[in-house]
């Protein structure tokens, strides 16, 4: 092995690395992320699940202590619900008919194209995973991702058989959100550490613990009405002009399995 | 047995890329995500030649930065640069008998990649919670050098491993 053959391999490798970069940063990288679609994605999902699988495992683990305790409050809450389920019943129903004799649009179950989580985010701080659809299932860029019953964040961007979702805890995420109780409204603020702030709200709107956050459905594709949580506390003091509250949602990444993407209303 | 090595590295590198890039994301250990890649290509580099090293850092970072939805660059760059560092320390003849120079290596890729990602949310943020940033780093930096010693013999065995001196580098 000369030096020269030796040196030319590194600028090569050297060279071909900062090329792909370059074509990556300017987004004309697209047959390299073709054949990243179609290889690493398959092949890695097995490994993704493995990696679910065994998480939950050792959380379950770690939880198996507080079990019945746990299920006693999973009942209280379920009673709970079932009764809030039967109100609502009523509710839609009143709502329909008064619709109906109005000549107005009946409301409908979003429509939703059910995916698999194949991915998640290669680093500790920044919160997206990857799913097995994209827009070629209809998905675009900007619409809303349900799971467990609840926001998880919003389609960053798709090829035609994949999308990443940019969960509502990246610290990126920002979307306009309401207090259903009050009707406040604000912005709901992804936080490092999975925390979400319901952040810009008017020092003159009412917000208090334990009232529902829900998006706003003001502007993009993100339809009103989508459960996003429940404020945990609220902060008056953020500035003169706004207050913020943190929000807790139930959604939890390591549980993340499929996603919902909601493609119309 | 040369041809078996080379298989071997190829092999390692593959699966590493793969586990990088699907799970140790999905897992999270101690819900962090450590970097297999980076200790890989740092002991290639140190134990065995830079241009294998430069191979293994541009398609692993390559992979990994079309795994992450964002600083497309960052892992390609840093994992050349690790590559290129190992090589011309390796050139330099630091003494390779221990895992020193590898750990020091790896410590300083991971306070790198940390503070470029951070950086990358500086307008964005709304806050910055200590605790959390200094616990996430803490545990991915210690879960780092744990894969570096573990990776260690194996790269060892893989690499073909040429004398220190004016040809390390390549």
């Amino acid at each position: 092995m000369n030096r020269p053959r030796v040196n030319r391999r590194i600028f090569l490798a050297v060279g071909v690395g900062a090329l792909l970069v370059i074509a990556g940063v300017a987004g004309r990288i697209g047959p390299i992320e073709w054949v990243y679609d179609h290889t690493l994605v398959p092949v890695g999902s097995g490994l993704t699940n493995l990696g679910l699988n065994t998480a939950a495992a050792v959380t379950n683990l770690s939880k198996v202590r507080n079990l019945a305790a746990q299920n006693a409050q999973l009942e209280s809450q379920n009673a709970q619900l079932r009764q809030n389920l039967a109100a609502d019943d009523e509710t839609r129903r009143d709502n329909d008919l008064l619709r109906r004799e109005l000549g107005l649009q009946v409301a409908g179950a979003p429509q939703e194209v059910a995916t698999e989580v194949v991915a998640f985010q290669p680093d500790s701080y920044r919160q997206f995973v990857t799913i097995d659809k994209g827009s070629r299932a209809g998905i675009q860029t900007g619409m809303a991702v349900l799971s467990q019953g609840v926001l998880i964040g919003t389609i960053a961007n798709t090829s035609s058989t994949t999308s990443r979702i940019m969960l509502i805890t990246d610290p990126d995420f920002r979307l306009t959100a309401e207090d259903e109780n009050t009707g406040a409204t604000g912005v709901i603020n992804g936080q490092l550490g999975s925390g979400l702030l319901f952040n810009e709200i008017d020092q003159t709107a009412v917000v208090k613990p334990g009232d529902t956050v829900t998006t706003s459905g003001l502007g993009g594709l993100v339809p009103a009405g989508l459960y996003v949580g429940q404020i945990e506390s609220v902060d008056g003091r953020g500035n003169v002009v706004f207050q913020n509250a943190q929000v807790e949602t139930t959604f939890q990444l390591d549980q993340l399995r499929f996603a919902f993407v909601v493609t119309g209303p | 047995m040369k041809d078996v090595r080379r298989i071997g590295l190829l092999l390692v590198v593959v699966l590493s890329i793969l586990i990088q890039v699907s799970l140790l994301p999905a897992l999270r250990p101690l819900g962090v995500v450590p970097s297999l890649l980076l200790p890989v290509v740092v002991l290639i580099g140190l134990e065995g030649t830079a241009s294998v090293a430069l191979v293994a850092g541009v398609a692993g970072g390559l992979a990994v930065d079309l795994a992450s939805a964002t600083n497309f660059g960052l892992w390609t760059g840093l994992l050349v640069l690790a590559a290129l560092t190992a090589g011309l320390l390796r050139r330099a003849g630091f003494e390779l008998n221990g895992p020193a120079v590898a750990l020091v290596m790896v410590t300083g890729g991971t306070v790198l990649s940390t503070a470029v990602i951070l950086l990358g949310l500086a307008d964005t943020a709304t806050s910055w919670p200590v605790g959390f940033i200094a616990g996430t780093f803490f545990w991915e930096l210690m879960l780092n050098l744990i894969l570096t010693v573990a990776m260690r013999p194996v790269i060892r065995r893989l690499v073909e491993n040429p004398d220190i001196g004016a040809q390390a580098i390549g």
